[in-house]
């Protein structure tokens, strides 16, 4: 299990925000981290931690969604935090929202750092 | 002569560079972006045909792009499919090679190379006996077609396989062409050695376009109807890395021309062969 994962996660962790004190809307702050796994090529799966901390100034109910999935939910709770080890989306929404308003709205994607590759079709220099 | 012992000074000189290990040439390309090369030495491409000049090679360049499905690779065009990872199909596309042999330029008459070309050993360069010649400066000019066909290619270890069937779809000679050209790999200390063999069948269509001799030719002519021809090739491709775009390179290609097409007026060797020694730089 480890040989699989060890040739394909590479992180690049870039905090959207260091604290839950920003960015803050309506009462709320929140941080997700990271927003991006950098695959080592196309097409390879990537594997990271997604850590996601919010605050509030008032008790609330939320709910975390990946890919319109809930990851977890709070009831009547001023703060929460959640973090777990993922098989990276090519690309999905991340949000974080109760039932009126989408207090967090972001992309988790995949990149590679090396481009994809294919075969070469016609033999190189053939044409002479 | 000179020319022969400066390129194997430049060999040795090119040897002594590649001490390190460099990049190898593995057969795959980038997805979506350009790549070009350009190989600058001494070669020769023969034309076959009476009066035709040989084409030299001095500066050759390398051209593809490859994106997601179509592609560009030297002259070829088409849209490509992987059906498995040892195995896809292509629609292709390109200008019929068949009037390369016709062209009717004298740069090549140059000394140099002509004496360098007649000191190989391995080479005849006495004329077929034809019962009568014909220069191709007598005849009709031979039209510029294009083809389009498909094209299936394989992968199997260090094998390679390309099946490629053609068809005139300008109009010009209504032919077809079929080949297949199996290859074999090999990376050593020396270098990346590709030996390759392959099998083309051309129709008597095609045969009749560019080595017939129909009536709509000169009246003092002589007539020949050729029937469809098949040709042998072998090619022996070699390089080496000496750094991140520099390579040392050589190819020799021999194809074996059959009696439909030296029993044509307009033939005068049995064979066409291309051969090439020299540096490529890759751009991008």
């Amino acid at each position: 299990m480890m040989g699989l994962f060890a040739k394909t996660a590479w992180m690049l962790l870039l905090p959207l925000a260091a604290t839950p004190t920003e960015p803050c809307d309506a009462g709320l702050c929140w941080s997700a981290s990271p927003m991006l796994c950098i695959a080592s090529a196309q097409g390879e799966r990537c594997e990271a931690e997604l850590k996601v901390v919010w605050s509030s100034s008032e008790p609330i109910d939320l709910c975390l969604y990946l890919a319109e999935e809930a990851l977890s939910c709070w009831q009547q709770q001023q703060q929460g935090q959640w973090s777990s080890r993922l098989i990276w989306p090519e690309q999905a929404r991340l949000s974080l929202r109760d039932a009126e308003q989408v207090f967090l709205d972001e992309t988790l994607i995949t990149v590679s750092r090396q481009p994809k590759r294919r075969r070469r079709l016609v033999a190189p220099w053939s044409v002479f | 002569m000179k020319m022969l012992q400066a390129t194997f000074l430049l060999l040795v000189s090119g040897f002594a560079a590649a001490s390190e290990a460099r990049p190898q040439d593995d057969g795959y390309v980038e997805e979506s972006s350009w790549r070009f090369s350009l190989a600058l030495g001494v070669g020769q491409s023969s034309s076959p045909l009476y009066d035709a000049a040989n084409m030299p090679l001095y500066l050759l360049p390398d051209i593809s792009y490859y994106g997601k499905v179509g592609f560009f690779d030297n002259g070829t065009l088409g849209v490509g499919l992987d059906l498995t990872p040892h195995w896809s199909v292509s629609l292709v596309s390109r200008l019929n090679p068949e009037k390369g042999y016709f062209y009717r330029w004298h740069v090549s008459r140059i000394p140099s190379f002509e004496q360098t070309f007649s000191s190989m050993p391995t080479v005849s360069m006495e004329p077929r006996s034809a019962p009568q010649r014909v220069s191709v400066n007598e005849v009709n000019r031979r039209p510029t077609a294009w083809d389009g066909g498909v094209q299936l290619n394989a992968w199997f270890d260090a094998w390679t396989l390309r099946l490629n069937g053609w068809t005139d779809i300008s109009g010009q000679h209504h032919g077809h062409e079929i080949s297949v050209v199996a290859g074999r790999h090999y990376q050593t200390s020396l270098g990346h050695w590709r030996l390759s063999g392959g099998v083309y069948w051309k129709s008597e269509n095609l045969m009749q376009r560019y080595y017939g001799l129909s009536d709509d030719e000169p009246s003092h002519l002589p007539r020949y109807q050729p029937r469809a021809s098949v040709q042998p090739e072998l090619e022996l491709y070699w390089s080496l890395p000496l750094s991140a775009g520099w390579r040392m390179m050589a190819f020799y290609r021999y194809r074996w021309l059959d009696s439909a097409m030296t029993r044509s007026p307009l033939v005068q060797q049995s064979y066409q062969h291309s051969w090439f020694i020299g540096w490529s730089y890759r751009f991008f």
